[in-house]
């Protein structure tokens, strides 16, 4: 695989991933409503289409990451000054951003959930751990224990390797998710991860 | 608001293959923007068939059957730039992403280079699992079907040109 196949993948794959992102937020802006109305089915619909565009998702960012480790050293410069601004990371995606905050506005009725709608509450969190893995996986192929690209940069307080702030991210995203079993915190632990 | 943009421009006769050609950056909504109930005029059973087509070929070791999709007379794209910050405007440059105006219409028609690019990816061979593959596509097929809801909510009709090409036009 020559540089140039590897760049046009990762640039293919990340297309992918982000139609199917925006396929998410559309289902947990319907999912909020319909628990509002407290319409069970528009509910059940939300929640399974997001699990699986989320497990789509996973797939998509597989498929972005498919290539040697030699080729992916080269697109992960590509990532770093001065070809991107300092501490460039996923978390800069405005889709990334509005999916949490939809999972924010979304965590109060999660919490107060219809039992009914605990299987697919548990599929879509299910879904969720997956898509973060899929990350992980991608990352730990690449990276290993290495520094995430914002931890590169010396003006960063964060002191968390690549693994271990995906790891921080997914952590937080599925305590918005897990119902009245999720522990508190989940403020505290968005302020860090803006630092990395 | 900015102005209209050649690069995002999408003009294309159809023709076999993927014809929708986007000379630049993929074009996508703000998501803030996306469930507004837009309608566009356009059948997701060509997108469904063609991403049914993509995985079977793809599953079959076939290197020659790409799906068949055609969409025409695509208005040009207005970009958007207002409410993004430094830092999302650099992560979109960086992934070639335009944000232009428009709903999950944008989102729909930008699904035609995106099954364009995935085809040319899966074709030139991945070390994806089949399971893995049957994810990415269900959930690019979940993903017609949210869309679907939405032209459906807004009362869309499908249209059709006489030689059987599908009609897509972005206002």
């Amino acid at each position: 695989m020559t540089l140039d196949d590897a760049m046009r993948r990762w640039l293919s794959g990340h297309h992918v991933f982000f139609v199917l992102i925006q396929g998410i937020v559309i289902n947990h802006q319907r999912l909020l409503k319909a628990l509002q109305q407290q319409d069970i089915a528009s509910a059940r619909r939300a929640f399974l289409r997001a699990a699986r565009l989320l497990d789509g998702s996973a797939a998509a960012m597989l498929l972005a990451g498919d290539m040697p480790r030699d080729c992916y050293e080269s697109i992960r410069l590509s990532m770093t000054p001065p070809a991107v601004p300092e501490g460039f990371s996923g978390v800069w995606s405005v889709d990334h951003r509005v999916m949490m905050d939809d999972l924010k506005a979304l965590k109060s009725h999660i919490d107060t959930l219809d039992p009914l709608l605990e299987p697919e509450r548990q599929a879509w969190k299910a879904a969720m751990d997956r898509a973060y893995q899929a990350h992980a996986h991608v990352c730990e192929h690449f990276v290993g224990d290495g520094p995430s690209l914002a931890m590169r940069s010396e003006s960063r307080s964060c002191q968390r390797s690549a693994l271990e702030n995906l790891d921080a991210f997914r952590q937080r995203a599925l305590a918005l998710v897990s119902g009245r079993t999720a522990t508190a915190g989940t403020d505290t632990a968005s302020e860090e991860l803006e630092q990395c | 608001m900015g102005q209209s943009n050649d690069n995002t421009a999408v003009v294309q006769d159809a023709q076999p293959g993927f014809a929708v050609t986007l000379t630049g950056k993929l074009p996508l909504p703000l998501p803030d923007y996306l469930d507004n109930g837009e309608a566009f005029p356009i059948d997701v059973q060509d997108f469904s068939q063609a991403i049914g087509t993509l995985l079977e070929s793809t599953l079959a070791g076939s290197d020659d059957v790409l799906p068949h999709l055609s969409v025409r007379a695509m208005q040009a794209l207005t970009p958007v730039t207002a409410g993004l910050t430094h830092k999302q405007r650099a992560y979109d440059d960086y992934f070639d992403v335009e944000r232009v105006q428009g709903g999950s219409n944008i989102t729909l028609l930008s699904m035609v280079p995106v099954l364009g690019g995935l085809a040319t990816e899966l074709h030139a061979g991945s070390s994806l699992t089949v399971g893995d593959t049957e994810r990415l596509m269900d959930g690019l097929q979940a993903l017609l079907e949210t869309l679907n809801d939405t032209s459906s909510d807004a009362g869309c009709s499908l249209q059709r040109d006489a030689d059987g090409s599908l009609l897509g036009d972005i206002a």
